[in-house]
């Protein structure tokens, strides 16, 4: 849903579905320097992105099945994936991807360890952002921690 | 049905297995997506909770223009 900075409603789209513009589970979004929409839509295993007036543009799934997304003034995408293994999202691994939002490209992988990811629906990393040093900082639910992430 | 149609039939079966078994295969790895390099190193535990107040399932965290840390 989109609101003017005073609270007003401007408009709404999209409804449950996996087609283009369509959702199952929008679990967090974020927005590039250029004022597109990235939507992380989880259970679909994809990143969509619309325009300002919610018009479809593309979808990525190279970031894996997305609970949380994060987009730096540079465009840096730091994309979190708590959910996937063999059932829910095949060939992916939990952890963090990062990314450049202007074109999708994966540059970045941070797993996320965890015995068996197979047997848990959900466990890992949810919560995303950076800092103005590029540290990175990963907020952890089945393991209920706040971990922060600096270059090696 | 001709024996070479049962011989078509057999190498279309057979064309079909083998694009099955590469989707399969590429369904299930994607290493493109996860061997890409790692350029991080935790700090674990360096956010120091009060005394008698201990971390939930951390959902979502924010910075601020003073690289301050929201957390909930």
């Amino acid at each position: 849903m989109k609101f003017s900075k005073d609270g007003t409603f401007i408009k709404a789209w999209g409804k449950k579905g996996s087609g283009p513009g369509e959702m199952d589970v929008p679990h967090s979004l974020a927005m590039d320097s250029k004022g597109r929409l990235f939507v992380a839509d989880r259970v679909n295993n994809r990143i969509q992105i619309f325009d300002q007036d919610g018009k479809f543009l593309d979808q990525w799934k190279q970031f894996g099945r997305p609970s949380g997304v994060f987009i730096d003034k540079n465009d840096i995408m730091l994309v979190v994936d708590s959910q996937s293994n063999a059932a829910q999202n095949p060939g992916f691994k939990r952890g963090l991807r990062i990314g450049r939002a202007r074109d999708g490209k994966v540059t970045a992988f941070v797993p996320f360890v965890e015995p068996d990811s197979d047997k848990n629906t959900n466990a890992g990393m949810e919560g995303i952002t950076s800092d103005s040093r590029g540290n990175v900082f990963v907020g952890e639910t089945s393991t209920a921690t706040l971990k922060k992430y600096v270059k090696q | 049905m001709s024996h070479a149609d049962r011989r078509n039939v057999a190498l279309a079966g057979t064309i079909v297995i083998t694009i099955t078994m590469a989707a399969a295969t590429a369904a299930t790895q994607s290493p493109q997506f996860n061997d890409v390099p790692n350029p991080y190193r935790p700090i674990e535990n360096w956010a120091q909770l009060p005394s008698g107040v201990h971390w939930g399932a951390v959902i979502s965290v924010d910075v601020d223009a003073k690289d301050n840390l929201w957390v909930s």
